[in-house]
């Protein structure tokens, strides 16, 4: 209410250096059940890349006089209204958002808990495809004008990419690409690139060898996610690790060598090759039980650190060993997947947030590890009156969003060390 | 703006990412199908010189059944073990008892056969009443609890029920204690303990008969501190100077001499006016500037966030080290209050940290799930250590099993002259000092340590293994993933010119099938290297080195990369760590660029702090491939010794003893360890060869002192027999404790729990 808020004015004043006092932190009004959808935009929200071209798309949208109405234009009205507002603090009422979204995409059209993963792929794969098609249409429109501004297309291509022969079936438009600038081969990459791709996208080498004929083959894959198995007791950096491991295909699984001609056993092993400007993570905590028959949460304290390198980069990955800062957390609280709620954390400048719905406080740095789910797996069998004390320690971090530290400190506005007025009292 | 991949025939749309996000999904699946997700706790584990072997009647935890607790109303005492496994970090602390006799044959001449001797003694011995005054003692905190039991290593016989103290505390947590070790005597000792809210308490666990309980409370209003304590260190060679660091960042220095009280004498509620005193990178102390001396004394600010953890050097205590949040750790000049030296993590806060014997090496861990060692006096990272899953909570070394430059002179003294002249040496090496109870190394205890360790190098001569004499140190680590890692620093790997022989000799090789393949890659190192010049094999360290200093500068293409992985075939897959080399001379150059902005630094900072931390934070980013932060294939990553699984939920302690090695949980479980040949399970468990015969366990203790008197761990609590307290060592331990005239206001006797707990329930009056 006005008295949190008022509180969390008083705070946040108190900690920020003067340089950042322009963030707002605004709640969002819960409209049954949508706090999925609530976490995930909070969280994209305190992505900073993320929402400059949001309100950058508002902008120009504004500019070119065209009026849409799309999920896009939905969100940037939604972010431009947050970030406008006068006051620091206060409540925000998503609703045409909220509207828009489950106009169009039934499967949200309902107040049942939604997956927060979910939502954010159907968001950001929503956006990318609505970027394209525009793209295709300006292009359309501007061919038949006869004026193709080659200008702003190449500018997205990637010098190390472009050249680089993939052994992968789509290496053959690939090896074209970026050097001849030939009809549509050209227009597609370009119109397939948007700043979702820039923002998210990283890609993730196969390397498969046959163990008859020792031939490695490798095959690239663009990630806009990555979606990580998680174990009891761990970090997400030993988690990113497994989920580079090498693993023996045999049996059914074996693998189609094109040098033998014949399903032969193989290793594999999938390796990061260019980590994204903003990785997310997706912690798989929901996990199918056959013999229930139904979804149940891994609550496995999962610890995952605000600086981040990652272990499982390929030896020819570009930025291999790029550092990364968390930014932002979506966190799933309760022990079920269908019922429990999301809330998010939200670095901002020099402290953390608690973004739970409408809610807004500050949060200590040191009781983020709160949020790494239940070291030990006693209180499933808790007697049910007892629901109140494992409730509140199954709160689990379940998307992480880290953001590459060398891509912020491009970023004028996002003050990456932000902590540096500690001493100076 | 920055490249990024086109991907090949992008149809991004939802369809086809959720395709690539199955195709993961299964994958993943099929790995942990693959791989047995638990493993089983281990109640032994084996090394290169033995077994150690779980001690079931050294375990401790919080007394048993749980409803005997009056815990607050409406919480179960199920949930109530959850809360406490929440809160704050179980830790264990030790007070070394009665003198180790020094003086004791048993010391001497310690040989091989001995050793072996050793497996044959009983167990079990007789322990007289009458030696719990002098047994060492075990603290350690559960939740709100804090508890104090008598400890003899492998020979302890818990009994839950009878602790010698036990606390409760309200609305505070205990977080860290530390039993001074210098001031502690016969019947009478000071347990300092931090709390979640900040207070500091020195307590009198021992002192029994008083009516008024000691007691002296610090920041007790909280005006000084309000976060939570991290750490607490007695000052080596001084009994009444104690530091306690906080979340904050804040390490503040107290003396017992000044009266507690002082420091809220004003009345006022308002922090004390700190006055800096000196300033460097990223730490600042703070003092007094009124002439009447108050407590605390001195206050640090160190680095960004959370001091995790503080140690001062072994046996001097000339320097201590900090690591904290910010990833950083820091070696300071305590008493000259200057930075030393500094490292950085791979990534992430760094949690613990520990001295080796002689103060060379400094090991830590932390969120990067690393081991990490670094010499002091190179001022560069030696190696790294990757087994942990999760972040590693503690590292310690082994004080009884490293193999100093020192020891191996010592050596040739211990083997041909008598006891006394080595006691000599020994007095003079470790000096009057430092025995912080919390690091193992008592100035006694160094003395049985370094026969130990002797009888541990001829042990190993005898077995073939490495001989004695070479530089040798050990270190453990427990981690948030309930793993204990043994890992062993070897004198080559020391060895700065060997780091590239050791890029491809101890590098961990995660598949075993490909192992054969690490050696023939030496071969294509060279090649790389000399190639690299040309641009063509340009490596990754080396670009990303590029990048972070100039990353707007257009890259430029490097069609040959493919190419030359392509020749590495798979056997890229063994050499994670060693197919893409950086280059050296690279590295070290930013090193010594690196050096003189930090000289820089150091020598403008006065004029314009703002700058340095402008420098230093431009230094940050750019460190990685530095010596205060080499790339992940600059410093060679090493496999450990042992990897074991020993408990359920994550380890919080490790520490070493002479007999034994201490592990302890979240959940509150403290388990001993015992060393092998130190402890045999009893007659029942007949899985070893070297079980204890009936008869030996019936063996008269006469003969059982006469048989380990030529052994080299020679302890006299091992055998039941009270040890000869002659040693002049603490001879001027009685000047404390001598105060006892604090009354503590804040301490309010809640009625209802005493009849169920030896002391009354405390509460902080100020606890909110």
């Amino acid at each position: 209410g006005a008295t949190g808020s008022s509180q969390l004015e008083k705070e946040i004043s108190t900690t920020e250096s003067v340089n950042n006092a322009n963030e707002h932190y605004y709640g969002l009004v819960n409209f049954g059940n949508t706090c999925y959808c609530n976490s995930v935009i909070q969280a994209l929200f305190f992505c900073r890349p993320f929402r400059e071209k949001v309100l950058n798309y508002k902008q120009t949208l504004k500019k070119s006089g065209a009026s849409k109405d799309n999920l896009v234009t939905c969100l940037a009205d939604l972010f431009h209204s947050i970030a406008s507002q006068k006051r620091r603090v206060g409540t925000i009422a998503p609703k045409r958002f909220i509207t828009k979204l489950k106009k169009e995409n039934e499967l949200f059209d309902n107040y049942m808990q939604q997956d927060a993963h979910e939502f954010f792929n159907y968001l950001i794969n929503t956006i990318s495809e609505t970027l394209i098609q525009e793209k295709i249409a300006e292009r359309e429109k501007a061919s038949r004008h006869g004026t193709l501004k080659k200008g702003n297309v190449t500018v997205n291509l990637a010098p190390a990419t472009a050249g680089l022969p993939r052994s992968d079936e789509k290496g053959t438009s690939e090896r074209n690409g970026g050097i001849t600038v030939e009809g549509n081969e050209f227009l597609n990459k370009s119109d397939t690139t948007t700043w979702i791709h820039e923002i998210f996208q990283g890609i993730l080498t196969n390397e498969t060898r046959c163990l008859s004929c020792e031939t490695v083959s490798s095959k690239d894959e663009d990630f806009l996610d990555l979606s990580i198995d998680v174990e009891q007791n761990t970090s997400i950096s030993h988690c990113l690790r497994v989920f580079s491991e090498t693993e023996t295909l045999c049996g059914d699984q074996k693998y189609f060598c094109e040098t033998c001609s014949s399903k032969q056993e193989a290793q594999k092993r999938m390796r990061i090759k260019k980590p994204p400007q903003l990785l997310a993570l997706h912690l798989k905590r929901f996990k199918f039980v056959e013999p229930l028959n139904r979804h149940t949460k891994l609550s496995y304290r999962v610890v995952f650190p605000l600086e981040l390198r990652l272990f499982n980069v390929s030896d020819d990955a570009e930025y291999g060993d790029r550092m990364y800062d968390l930014v932002a957390t979506v966190v799933h609280c309760g022990a079920t997947p269908n019922r429990g709620h999301y809330i998010t954390l939200v670095k901002s400048n020099s402290f953390w947030l608690v973004f739970d719905d409408d809610i807004v406080e500050k949060l200590e740095v040191s009781s983020m590890e709160e949020f790494s789910g239940m070291s030990t797996d006693a209180n499933i069998q808790m007697p049910p009156g007892n629901q109140s004390a494992p409730q509140k320690n199954s709160e689990s971090a379940y998307i992480l969003f880290y953001q590459a530290r060398d891509y912020a400190a491009d970023d004028p506005n996002h003050n990456h060390k932000g902590k540096n007025s500690t001493h100076s009292v | 703006m920055h490249q990024h991949m086109l991907g090949p025939s992008t149809s991004l749309g939802g369809t086809n990412n959720s395709a690539l996000q199955s195709s993961v999904l299964s994958e993943g699946v099929l790995l942990s199908h693959s791989q047995p997700t638990r493993e089983e706790i281990k109640k032994n584990f084996e090394t290169r010189e033995g077994v150690y072997r779980s001690v079931p009647s050294a375990e401790f935890s919080r007394p048993r059944p749980l409803p005997q607790y009056h815990m607050p109303p409406g919480i179960a005492s199920a949930a109530a073990s959850q809360i406490a496994a929440a809160g704050s970090t179980v830790r264990v602390s030790f007070l070394n008892g009665a003198e180790k006799s020094v003086e004791s044959p048993e010391a001497v001449a310690p040989t091989s056969s001995t050793y072996e001797h050793h497996k044959n003694e009983p167990n079990g011995a007789r322990i007289d009443m009458v030696d719990e005054a002098q047994a060492d003692k075990i603290c350690f905190n559960v939740g709100k609890e804090l508890y104090v039991f008598s400890y003899r290593g492998t020979q302890t016989e818990t009994d839950l029920s009878r602790p010698i103290d036990k606390r409760v505390y309200k609305g505070t947590s205990p977080t860290y204690h530390a039993f001074n070790q210098e001031s502690a005597k016969n019947g009478s000792c000071q347990l300092l303990i931090g709390f979640t809210l900040g207070q500091l308490q020195i307590i009198d666990p021992l002192e029994k008969s008083s009516s008024s309980p000691f007691s002296r409370l610090y920041n007790e209003d909280r005006y000084i501190e309000k976060t939570s304590v991290t750490c607490i260190r007695w000052l080596p060679g001084d009994s009444n100077i104690f530091l306690a660091s906080y979340v904050s960042g804040n390490l503040y220095v107290y003396d017992q001499r000044i009266s507690a009280a002082s420091s809220n004498n004003n009345g006022s509620s308002q922090p004390p006016p700190w006055t800096i005193h000196k300033e460097g990178d990223k730490f600042a102390i703070h003092t007094w500037k009124g002439k009447v001396q108050r407590n605390p004394v001195t206050r640090w600010q160190i680095g960004e966030g959370s001091i995790h953890q503080f140690s001062f050097s072994g046996s001097d205590g000339k320097m201590m080290a900090t690591v904290s949040h910010d990833g950083f750790l820091r070696i300071f000049n305590y008493h000259a209050q200057e930075l030393l030296a500094v490292m950085k993590s791979y990534f992430g806060g760094l949690l613990t940290l520990s001295w080796s014997p002689d103060a060379k090496l400094i090991a830590t861990g932390g969120e990067d799930d690393l081991l990490t060692v670094y010499s002091v006096a190179e001022k560069r990272v030696v190696c790294r250590g990757q087994a942990h899953k999760s972040w590693v909570s503690q590292v310690k070394f082994d004080p009884y099993l490293c193999t100093t430059e020192e020891d191996l002179e010592n050596n040739g003294i211990a083997m041909t002259s008598t006891f006394d002249d080595v006691a000599k040496d020994f007095s003079i090496r470790s000096g009057p000092v430092p025995s912080t109870s919390a690091d193992l190394n008592s100035g006694v205890m160094n003395a049985t340590s370094t026969f130990s360790r002797c009888s541990l190098a001829s042990f190993n001569t005898i077995n073939g293994a490495p001989a004695g004499n070479s530089v040798r140190y050990r270190i453990g680590s427990v981690g948030h993933d309930t793993f204990l890692c043994l890992w062993d620093i070897t004198e080559d790997m020391l060895n700065q010119g060997n780091i590239r022989r050791h890029r491809n000799s101890t590098i961990i090789a995660p598949m075993t099938t490909l192992e054969v393949q690490t050696n023939s890659l030496v071969g294509r190192l060279e090649d790389l290297q000399e190639v690299s010049p040309g641009g063509a094999g340009v490596n990754a360290s080396s670009d990303s080195q590029s990048i972070t200093n100039n990353h707007t500068t257009p890259r430029p293409e490097k069609q040959k990369k493919k190419k030359f992985t392509k020749r590495l075939g798979f056997s890229k897959f063994t050499s994670g760590s060693s197919s893409a080399t950086s280059n050296p001379v690279g590295g070290h150059k930013i090193g010594t660029l690196m050096n003189g902005a930090s000289v820089n630094s150091e020598s403008s900072k006065k004029q314009n702090p703002g700058l340095i931390s402008q420098i230093s934070c431009c230094n940050e980013t750019r460190m990685l491939g530095s010596k205060f932060c080499p790339g992940i294939r600059d410093v060679p990553m090493i496999e450990p010794l042992m990897c074991k699984k020993v408990s359920h939920d994550r380890l919080t302690v490790l520490e070493f003893r002479e007999d034994c090695v201490v592990t302890a949980c979240q959940e509150g479980y403290i388990c001993t360890w015992g060393r092998p040949g130190r402890y045999q399970p009893k007659r029942d468990c007949i899985n070893s060869p070297g079980t204890a015969s009936p008869e030996s366990g019936q063996k008269p203790s006469g003969s059982t002192s006469a048989m380990t008197s030529s052994y080299g761990y020679g302890s006299d609590a091992l055998n039941g027999v009270p040890p000869s307290r002659s040693s002049s060592t603490y001879s001027n331990s009685e000047q404390q404790l001598r105060s006892p005239n604090i009354t503590s206001p804040s301490y309010r006797v809640s009625a209802a729990s005493t009849s169920v707990y030896h002391r009354p329930t405390y509460a902080w009056q100020n606890a909110n």
